[in-house]
């Protein structure tokens, strides 16, 4: 269990992204310009905004300072949630997957890449909530999300109000320098051995706006544990589910599991477990599932 | 020579997974603008067909018209209409209104009443434009049973199944931040 989880936190994504071209200094070639990136699955993607645009500083028109509150993240025109961590975001999206690295012929040097695109605009899209106040805007929210997922956890939120200031401080520098230790020492204290409820979002294939945080109880009313199959049973077109896939931090998930089972080993930075739904229409996309 | 593959691909995309994306976006009602919350309530249901979409399309454009009427009766009717935010929502269930106590926290003024009733399928950021609205305020702070703030982004009905007490989801306000 331990080795999943350390798995799971040292996951991460090579990720492409075109600057908006309104962005840049225009040239004679008026060529894209790029930046390569590889970013932890479990983070949020707004906190690598501004080392992005620093990357390109010198072709920027305008300062950085102008430009940082009114960008965001699109994947194929689709905007991208920031405060989705980064690998459920690319489980949504992206229609890749590797069965196997074994199927893979040139494994040494195959390299998988996401890209993205970094836009710039003064209206902001639908759904995107606008950076204000840099990365302690993100600090804050993802501080109410941990509430939010203990109260579903433990019925309140007081083992996230009674965590000292230093270990809240420690909590989010785990995210941030990326210390799993510290990560698991503090999400220990959250996370009880039997919780009441599950904390779970849902999330559809190809659809980054479409979010979904069913009341999952870990114990049923038969007494028996929640696995996946009866929350699909519970929640989803199951009819459309056949032959359908769930995917969790890059990996396809058999449907008999238990949900405590996979929260304790797949949950994201943010204290939710995210699963993504493919159904069997999309599926033929997802063949490597 | 290194192989890369990237997940930018157009042909990866049948024609179906693009038409449902486009209908997802085409059903985007107004925008709600929030202070610095820009937000719409969307289609959530994957499983609607083309038909149903665009004869509840029908149904909801239609109401436009009806839409400032609506508005003015919100405070009578201690139900929570907006004009501005027509719901798209193709679900039956999140047509269904539930009910939000809201509670000052501190100096902030009272709603009065202090119950009222929304689509299960509107945004939280819905609660928080409206409180804005009411109080006359630019700002407004909501909390879930004075513990957290949830995502502006999150079905309301979703926090009352998770939330509810005594079937009611109980919503403090204020103008600053109370619980950091």
């Amino acid at each position: 269990m331990d080795e999943i989880k350390r798995l799971v936190w040292k996951g991460t994504l090579n990720v492409q992204i075109e600057i908006d071209k309104s962005l840049i200094i225009a040239t004679d070639n008026n060529k894209s310009l790029y930046v390569n990136i590889r970013i932890p699955r479990e983070t949020y993607i707004s906190l690598f905004t501004e080392s992005i645009l620093r990357g390109v500083k010198d072709h920027l028109r305008k300062d950085l300072s102008e430009i940082i509150t009114n960008v965001w993240f699109e994947s194929d025109g689709k905007l991208l949630l920031w405060n989705i961590p980064i690998g459920a975001l690319y489980d949504i999206t992206s229609n890749l997957r590797i069965e196997s690295m074994d199927s893979i012929s040139d494994k040494d040097t195959f390299i998988q890449i996401w890209k993205i695109k970094l836009v710039y605009g003064k209206e902001f899209p639908a759904m995107h909530i606008p950076i204000i106040n840099g990365d302690s805007q993100i600090q804050k929210y993802w501080m109410h999300q941990w509430k939010q997922s203990c109260f579903i956890l433990n019925g309140s939120s007081k083992r996230v109000m009674s965590l000292h200031m230093n270990d809240t401080q420690l909590f989010w520098n785990s995210v941030l320098n990326r210390t799993p230790d510290s990560f698991e020492q503090i999400s220990s204290k959250v996370i009880p051995k039997s919780p009441r409820n599950i904390p779970v979002v849902l999330h559809t294939k190809g659809q980054t706006d479409s979010l979904y945080h069913p009341v999952v109880p870990n114990v049923n009313n038969e007494g028996k544990n929640t696995t996946l199959r009866r929350l699909l049973d519970d929640f989803c077109d199951y009819n459309k589910f056949e032959n359908g896939t769930v995917v969790s931090q890059g990996i396809c998930l058999p449907l008999d599991l238990d949900l405590h089972f996979l929260y304790s080993v797949f949950f994201s930075c943010d204290g939710f477990l995210h699963l993504t739904i493919t159904y069997s229409q999309d599926f033929t996309h997802d063949k490597g599932c | 020579m290194s192989r890369i593959i990237t997940s930018e691909s157009d042909t990866d995309n049948d024609t179906d997974s693009s038409r449902s994306s486009t209908l997802s976006q085409s059903s985007h009602s107004s925008s709600l603008r929030d202070g610095n919350r820009q937000l719409s309530v969307i289609d959530y249901s994957p499983s609607i067909t083309m038909e149903r979409k665009l004869e509840h399309y029908t149904r909801k454009l239609s109401q436009v018209g009806l839409g400032e009427k609506e508005d003015s009766s919100v405070s009578s009717d201690s139900e929570l209409i907006s004009s501005n935010h027509q719901v798209l929502l193709d679900d039956e269930e999140s047509l269904e209104k539930v009910q939000i106590k809201f509670i000052p926290i501190g100096s902030i003024s009272s709603m009065v009443p202090s119950v009222f009733k929304i689509s299960q399928g509107q945004p939280f950021s819905m609660i928080l434009a409206f409180l804005t609205k009411k109080l006359k305020i630019q700002y407004v702070h909501c909390y879930i049973n004075n513990s957290f703030a949830p995502s502006p982004q999150q079905k309301i009905g979703d926090l009352w199944k998770q939330f509810k007490v005594n079937d009611e989801l109980i919503v403090s306000y204020c103008g600053s931040v109370a619980f950091g």
